[in-house]
């Protein structure tokens, strides 16, 4: 008697077994639990939005703007550590580069250096590089460039280059503007 | 044999992780957004470049700003944003478009939208970089086995693993999953070999590890329904004692000896496995098939012995799952499995050592590892971060004086409805939560008391047995 009831406690824990670690009961479920996510998605969608309407009514008009971006091919003639603005003569921006920002840059990042609004008019981006150039006599360099410009019709985008003039003894100081 | 389409393997924690193959970015606002990306200012680089795009700052390069955005946006967990940028990018055609269908792809995957998913796979036209393509076949592998599409998953599956790319996880997982493919057509043959190969593997790659031991197993239970159950003890035996699947061998290794009616060999892995954690419902099956064992050898003293013991684990059990029922009642178990997963994570079985005790781990396990739970988990974590961003926002805003009063007040008036709205389904995500690890404890309570019936049961006709026998001595 007592084998024939292990048997049938065998052939159940045979059973569970085979329900267990073969088929896997199923987990609950949440069949309606679609409409939750999407709605979640929906809400996180909106509060990026959110932040994205405060980051637009923080700027200037776009017609006023002004934004100066920064790149640099590395180059060993010429070590970057730091960039100064003025605008009209009145220094506006300032930025010394962490050596986790020249390799962001050398992997091809630009740094957003200046987004300011102007009055309508005339007005001159003076910009400066200030470096190391380790093959000259005096170690430290600095580089400028003026750019004359007008504001008050579209925004304006300038990049200031850093790259490798070919055949030349330093590397190329220069700005873009982007349309 | 047929397997089912579980026993499938897939990598879906690293998807995101993995670079999509994109154009040149050119407009430098593009590459500012990459640049302070790079720096850890993804979420402020994101809101600046949504802003440029926004405002048709960046139209003469919509597609690489928008197939940036998507991936930002996607890392941000933003997905429908996410979908309707990379969207534009496929639908634009070009050399973005296969970067975008590749990345809305892996999205609809992710979200387990298999269509979808396969539809944007099946738009990608170039080639692919290595890596990126390794991972497409694989996922459209699986998502075509989903649907029985069996032959195209062999196909797709048989590029993954013939191919001329180097050695990956995708390519290991693909092998597994390519003799899923081979069993559910019947060419057991060609699935067996595969497993073998994937079987050999004596490594210290976890994935590789974990891989073999699933193929032992797979051998092991294939062998034992073809009766030859000498061969299935030894794949058995090949199998790690403490991986993922090892509570599953131990089982099945005392079933194959059980079959040959081997019991003492059979009470070895069964002993062993009626130690480990008791939540398991492998264990408590061991616990009951040890005294069986037992009773098999007519050692009905040790059989009374284990069965008594049995009932006493069982009892325990039962209260500690009245204790986790607390802890989910009381709120505990959201709020600790809310400190301690971050929004990529995947909770497996291996990470649950790594839980805080009030989450009730190891009762709750298998309703953790599912894709819907983790979605509710993932999501009220985010829910509870965006709360506190919109507090934040809300006072900068409100000490913002460079900001016209209209747009201030406007501003303010969202983040307030915003935030009303996030509280409401942050309560209704806690709430489905933990209706759903109340049925999960309902459901283990149920099992446990038809065990200790059980177990209840075959103490008195033991006693009853032995009554007959020896007059109640």
């Amino acid at each position: 008697m007592i084998r024939q009831f292990l048997f049938s406690l065998f052939s159940l824990c045979l059973l569970t077994l085979a329900a267990s670690s073969w088929a896997q009961e199923p987990a609950p479920s949440a069949p309606d639990a679609g409409p939750l996510l999407h709605e979640a998605g929906q809400l996180f969608a909106e509060v990026q939005d959110l932040a994205v309407a405060w980051e637009v009514a923080r700027q200037p008009a776009p017609r006023d703007q002004l934004l100066v971006l920064l790149s640099l091919q590395p180059d060993e003639r010429f070590t970057l550590q730091a960039v100064a603005l003025e605008i009209d003569g009145e220094p506006v921006a300032f930025h010394e580069y962490s050596t986790a920002e020249i390799e962001a840059l050398a992997a091809g990042g630009a740094h957003r250096l200046l987004l300011k609004g102007l009055p309508a008019g005339r007005h001159e981006l003076l910009a400066r590089w200030h470096g190391k150039a380790p093959k000259v006599k005096k170690e430290e360099m600095v580089r400028e460039l003026r750019w004359a410009f007008r504001t008050g019709e579209a925004r304006r985008v300038v990049e200031l280059e850093l790259s490798q003039g070919e055949g030349q003894p330093f590397p190329r100081f220069a700005l873009r503007e982007w349309h | 044999m047929r397997l089912p389409v579980s026993g499938m393997v897939v990598l879906t924690g690293l998807l995101l992780a993995l670079p999509a193959t994109a154009a040149p970015l050119l407009d430098p606002q593009i590459r500012a957004a990459r640049f302070e990306a790079s720096l850890g200012e993804a979420p402020a680089a994101l809101v600046r470049l949504q802003a440029a795009r926004q405002q048709g700052f960046l139209d003469h390069q919509a597609h690489a700003a928008d197939l940036l955005l998507g991936e930002m946006l996607l890392q941000q967990g933003l997905d429908l944003p996410a979908q309707a940028a990379l969207q534009r990018v496929g639908e634009g055609g070009g050399t973005a478009a296969d970067a975008a269908w590749l990345q809305l792809g892996r999205l609809h995957y992710r979200r387990g939208e298999d269509a979808a998913a396969l539809a944007a796979f099946a738009r990608i036209r170039g080639p692919l970089a290595a890596d990126a393509q390794q991972e497409r076949l694989l996922l459209e592998g699986e998502l075509l086995l989903r649907v029985e599409r069996l032959s195209e998953a062999e196909r797709r599956l048989r590029l993954l693993v013939e191919g001329r790319g180097k050695r990956s996880d995708w390519v290991d997982y693909g092998r597994f999953n390519l003799a899923v493919v081979l069993f559910r057509q019947g060419r057991e043959d060609e699935a067996r070999e595969l497993l073998l190969s994937l079987s050999k593997h004596n490594t210290r790659d976890r994935t590789l590890r974990t891989l073999s031991d699933k193929a032992n197993l797979t051998l092991a239970y294939d062998r034992l329904e073809a009766g030859d159950i000498d061969a299935a003890t030894e794949f058995f035996k090949k199998g790690r004692l403490t991986g993922p699947v090892s509570n599953t061998a131990l089982m099945g290794l005392g079933r194959a000896w059980a079959a040959q009616e081997e019991y003492k060999k059979a009470l070895v892995p069964w002993l062993r496995l009626s130690e480990r954690d008791p939540a398991d419902p492998l264990v408590q099956d061991a616990l009951l098939a040890v005294p069986y064992g037992f009773g098999k050898l007519n050692a009905y003293k040790q059989a009374l012995q284990y069965y008594q013991q049995a009932l006493g684990v069982f009892k325990l059990e039962l209260e500690r799952i009245g204790k986790v029922e607390a802890q989910v009642d009381g709120g505990d178990m959201v709020r600790a499995l809310a400190t301690s997963f971050a929004s990529g994570d995947v909770l497996t079985r291996e990470a649950l050592p790594a839980l805080p005790k009030a989450a009730g781990a190891s009762h709750l396990w298998r309703l953790f590892s599912t894709h819907e739970f983790q979605e509710m988990l993932r999501n009220y974590v985010r829910v509870d971060r965006s709360l506190k961003k919109i507090a934040r926002w809300t006072s900068q805003i409100e000490a913002d004086d460079a900001l016209p009063a209209a747009r201030r007040e406007a501003l303010l008036a969202r983040a307030a409805a915003l935030e009303a709205r996030s509280n409401t389904l942050s309560g209704k995500l806690q709430a489905r939560m933990q209706s759903l690890a109340r049925q999960e404890l309902e459901q283990r309570r149920k099992r446990i008391q038809a065990y200790s019936d059980e177990t209840r049961f075959s103490i008195a006709q033991i006693y009853d047995y032995a009554a007959k026998r020896w007059g109640g001595k």
